[in-house]
């Protein structure tokens, strides 16, 4: 029952009484969330459970769509939180809410950058070469999206980097990285785009995306040499000090992000594969002995 | 009381709403691109 | 060592290479040169022109690093040497460290030369150190060279390549441009507070990790 008073927020103002009927307990942010994560994260557990026990892994029906559903579902409801539930920030305001937005967009765009470089070298090392196809098209996809989360995640950065700090951009560490990692994949991406053969364009952009992984670090780590030579003390933007009445929302939108993501690069990574299919030679005729 | 920043929900709805277009737009492009495949 | 002695030979192939085509190779300066003046008749400020001019070298480096890296593969594939190349029982590895180490050779050459030009047409006068300054340069080129090699061998095959390298080499050389020009302009302006050996050996760390990854990749590029 204590969920039904009004928390104090650390960062966030009072919620007024008047927001919240009398006598009627709001369900707590921490089991809307777990019971979303149990049915999210077990769907994709099913799912993977289902394709690996197969002999041949395959995937067993369009099961991104469902995830990909009820994450736009989750993503509107979240929202609508971040909008009207969550209590306004105590140093900015409404505009707090930005969060909601774009850190669940950041968290992706650096997901979907590993699981490229990951993909990536997973296509380096395999042999199978339909195992190999497999990767290529899961790293095209995790590249694609990518992209796109990254430049979401830059843009709404932006929005929320003028009201708060006055300044559309400025050049500290996570910025800077954020935007030398999405012009790599915006490379790779253009490359895979000029090179027709498909063996070349899987091996060459996955060399380049090897590349493009090694050098975030690199970036993150020079940047922020180079930031802490110029400011005695690095701004703590956003920090970790988030309050639990805010930081529940934040997860979910979050996790409605990563279900929306699952669905973009599964639907991503099949069309890929077909294309690849229909690149490939036919098949030499069978000669009758 | 809103905090030291005052208002600033155009920059909420702009966010918001450039993530949506983000999300529905590149929905709405996979689905025209799985059914070219077909 | 077998590898060395390969490498060496490479890096004498490429340079002697080089060497023949030298007036492709002067062209690469004097390319920097017209950038360096560029930007100087771009900024009429000269306090301004001052402060930038560490970062304008490296500008310059940067920009004759697309044509010179794509040159040193275009020779290859002009006279049908690629063949002859593969055929060649060597380990790729060598082939890779050969080109690189010619590349930045070449890209050495062209700043070391730029460099009095610039320290005079922007009336930078050179205050600190500059054993630190030629270490700083050297290890800026290497930087660029490295995955450049190996990007240059990518770019190289596909079409489109003149926009294709710089594309993808930036974003990998940022950090490496970072570090050289935050140390050169310190070091002209006199590095009082004694920045410029830290970034140097940033540069040094950096030039580890794109020497020895793209070692690696290089074979898989290079049999195709």
């Amino acid at each position: 029952m204590r969920d039904c008073e009004a928390p104090v927020a650390v960062s966030g103002e009072r919620i007024r009484s008047a927001d919240r009927p009398p006598g009627r307990c709001a369900i707590s942010g921490s089991s809307i969330n777990g019971i979303a994560a149990l049915l999210g994260f077990g769907y994709l557990l099913v799912v993977a459970g289902l394709t690996l026990t197969r002999e041949r892994p395959v995937l067993p029906f369009r099961w991104e769509l469902p995830l990909g559903i009820a994450g736009v579902v989750m993503l509107a409801v979240g929202n609508g939180f971040g909008l009207f539930y969550a209590p306004s920030e105590k140093f900015m305001g409404q505009v707090g809410r930005i969060i909601y937005s774009h850190v669940p967009a950041a968290w992706v765009g650096m997901i979907c950058f590993l699981l490229a470089a990951v993909f990536a070298a997973g296509f380096l090392f395999t042999n199978d070469p339909e195992r190999a196809r497999r990767w290529d098209a899961a790293m095209e996809a995790a590249c694609e999206v990518g992209v796109l989360e990254g430049v979401l995640m830059l843009l709404t950065g932006a929005i929320f980097g003028r009201p708060t700090w006055g300044v559309w951009w400025t050049w500290d560490p996570r910025l800077t990285s954020a935007a030398v990692m999405t012009m790599s994949f915006v490379g790779v991406l253009l490359l895979r785009g000029i090179v027709r053969d498909p063996d070349r364009r899987a091996t060459w952009s996955a060399v380049a995306t090897i590349l493009a992984g090694i050098n975030v670090p690199i970036v993150y780590m020079s940047v922020q040499w180079w930031a802490s030579l110029h400011q005695p003390q690095s701004e703590g933007a956003g920090g970790s000090m988030i309050d639990p009445s805010m930081r529940w929302i934040l997860f979910f939108n979050a996790m409605a992000f990563l279900f929306v993501t699952v669905f973009f690069l599964a639907a991503r990574a099949r069309i890929a594969e077909r294309r690849v299919e229909a690149e490939m030679p036919e098949p030499l005729p069978e000669v009758a002995t | 009381m809103t905090g030291v920043i005052e208002g600033g929900w155009e920059y909420v709805y702009a966010s918001y709403l450039t993530s949506w277009v983000f999300v529905v737009g590149y929905a709405a492009s996979l689905w025209l691109r799985s059914r070219e495949e077909r | 060592m077998k590898l060395l002695g390969q490498i060496a030979a490479m890096v004498y192939k490429e340079v002697l290479t080089e060497w023949r085509m030298r007036a492709r190779v002067s062209g690469i300066f004097w390319f920097s040169v017209a950038i360096v003046m560029m930007v100087a008749f771009s900024i009429q400020s000269s306090t301004m022109l001052k402060e930038i001019a560490g970062g304008t070298l490296w500008i310059a480096i940067l920009l004759a690093s697309t044509r010179s890296l794509d040159q040193s593969y275009q020779v290859e594939f002009e006279q049908g040497a690629m063949e002859g190349l593969l055929l060649w029982p060597v380990d790729p590895i060598a082939v890779y460290f050969g080109k690189a180490i010619a590349n930045m050779l070449v890209l050495l050459c062209v700043a070391l030369a730029v460099l009095p030009l610039l320290l005079a047409v922007y009336d930078r006068p050179m205050l600190g150190s500059w054993p630190q300054l030629f270490a700083t340069i050297v290890l800026g080129c290497a930087a660029i060279a490295a995955p450049g090699t190996l990007l240059g061998l990518i770019t190289a095959q596909a079409r489109g390549s003149s926009v294709m390298l710089p594309l993808l080499l930036f974003p990998l050389v940022v950090p490496a441009l970072l570090a050289s020009s935050m140390a050169t302009s310190r070091l002209m302006e006199g590095d009082a507070m004694e920045v410029a050996p830290p970034w140097i050996a940033m540069l040094v760390l950096i030039n580890a990790v794109f020497w020895s990854i793209p070692a690696m990749l290089y074979g898989l590029i290079f049999e195709d």
